[in-house]
């Protein structure tokens, strides 16, 4: 988020913002980005329950591999408040988050964490 | 819509001031004037009358007079307003004004998809890369059209400006005694080597002294119940020879001891000779006699 602020020009001169991505695409992104971490953060990968392909594992798990995929419990916009901590090298999946984010993104949101660690309900 | 126009131009040039450089060049004299007043600060003054063997003093209360002669000249006022910022801000603000304006006018030829690269905190995707190019075009045309409109407007006010006006200075100042009235008091003559002589009463503004008074007299100057008398310089020269001649005049004439005196001491009987001249100026006084027998002495000296 810090980061974020360094950037504020720039953000405000490309303020402007495409369409709502579909809950499938976030879905993969926070996957993506869980991911990244798990690599460099044992703890991570641990605390997901994660086999030897981590993205296959998760999507097939979450049931977001498929574009029709709608979140339901935890909720879109539940789902986006807890990801904000993935966000802290920027919008771009090229730079995993900290494993201090990642680790936050699993404590403060055990619902979400659930979510990805045991799937949809 | 024009009010509207200036108001915005105004806005836009409201925090570029101009660097302005004034010179006074000075024009031609006008007219010349003289002011007189009077200071209102009265002086006691003397002046001096011979009438051989006497010496009149007049006493006299003046004020003072200034006489101020005054020039009148026109003065330009020059003003040279300049702003060394005002081309860079055209050129500038031209550029940034090109650059969005391309950028706006050019903007359909930008993807319209949006980049879905990456998805912000609000779970939106990326801008496309019109919108991109349309908030980069507006905001170059923000930052760069009021610098253009500034730098011309700075442009346009560049230069100088020209004010006449009338200035005064004063030429010559002159105080003289001025107003005389006759006074009368006690007459203190001080700062003589010997003891000093006992005042005198003044009969009609005057005091009358006489060569023999004079001789055994010494001072130096002269005070008016207290006051300081003031002499100009002729009546102060007039005093001092009728001095010397006091003193000149009284020894009876001796061609022998002249003739001595221009075989023993030339140099001092010339320079007695030049007195006894100066004592030819003294109206009444018995200087010639002396005069032609000097001339003697040294006539025959130097044959």
């Amino acid at each position: 988020m810090r980061r974020l602020i360094r950037w504020w020009p720039l953000i405000g001169l490309t303020a402007c913002s495409g369409p709502d991505a579909p809950d499938a695409a976030v879905c993969r992104d926070v996957v993506v980005r869980l991911c990244r971490s798990a690599v460099a953060c044992p703890g991570v990968a641990v605390q997901l329950d994660l086999g030897l392909g981590c993205e296959a594992t998760l999507l097939q798990r979450t049931g977001c591999e498929g574009d029709a995929f709608a979140f339901a419990s935890p909720s879109r916009e539940r789902v986006l408040e807890c990801r904000e901590p993935l966000l802290s090298w920027g919008m771009s999946t090229d730079h995993p988050p900290t494993c201090a984010d990642a680790t936050r993104f699993l404590t403060e949101c055990p619902d979400v964490a659930g979510f990805f660690r045991e799937g949809q309900p | 819509m024009k009010r509207l126009g200036a108001a915005v131009l105004v806005m836009a040039v409201g925090c570029a001031p101009l660097d302005v450089e004034r010179r006074t060049e000075r024009g031609p004299l006008l007219r010349t004037y003289s002011q007189e007043k009077a200071l209102n600060e009265r002086i006691p003054f003397a002046t001096t009358q011979v009438q051989w063997p006497q010496l009149t003093l007049a006493f006299s209360s003046s004020d003072i007079c200034r006489t101020e002669q005054h020039g009148e000249y026109a003065e330009d006022i020059i003003s040279t307003h300049s702003n060394t910022g005002a081309a860079a801000a055209v050129s500038t603000g031209g550029l940034l004004t090109v650059l969005g304006g391309t950028l706006l006018v050019g903007r359909t030829l930008f993807s319209d998809t949006p980049n879905r690269s990456a998805i912000d905190e609000q779970g939106r995707y990326g801008a496309s890369s019109r919108d991109v190019a349309t908030g980069w075009g507006l905001g170059l045309l923000i930052a760069g059209v009021p610098a253009v409109v500034a730098g011309i407007v700075q442009l346009s006010r560049s230069g100088e400006t020209r004010e006449t006006r009338k200035t005064d200075e004063l030429l010559s100042l002159r105080e003289v005694p001025c107003l005389p009235k006759p006074v009368d008091g006690v007459v203190e003559l001080a700062g003589g080597p010997g003891p000093q002589p006992p005042p005198r009463l003044t009969l009609n503004g005057a005091l009358v002294l006489t060569a023999d008074e004079i001789r055994r007299l010494s001072f130096v100057g002269l005070a008016l119940d207290g006051t300081p008398v003031t002499l100009e310089e002729e009546d102060l020269d007039r005093l001092e020879t009728f001095r010397t001649c006091a003193t000149l005049l009284a020894t009876p004439v001796d061609p022998e001891a002249l003739a001595g005196e221009a075989r023993s001491h030339p140099d001092r009987l010339r320079m007695k000779r030049e007195l006894a001249r100066g004592c030819t100026t003294l109206p009444g006084a018995p200087a010639q006699p002396l005069l032609e027998a000097i001339e003697g002495a040294l006539g025959s000296t130097a044959l």
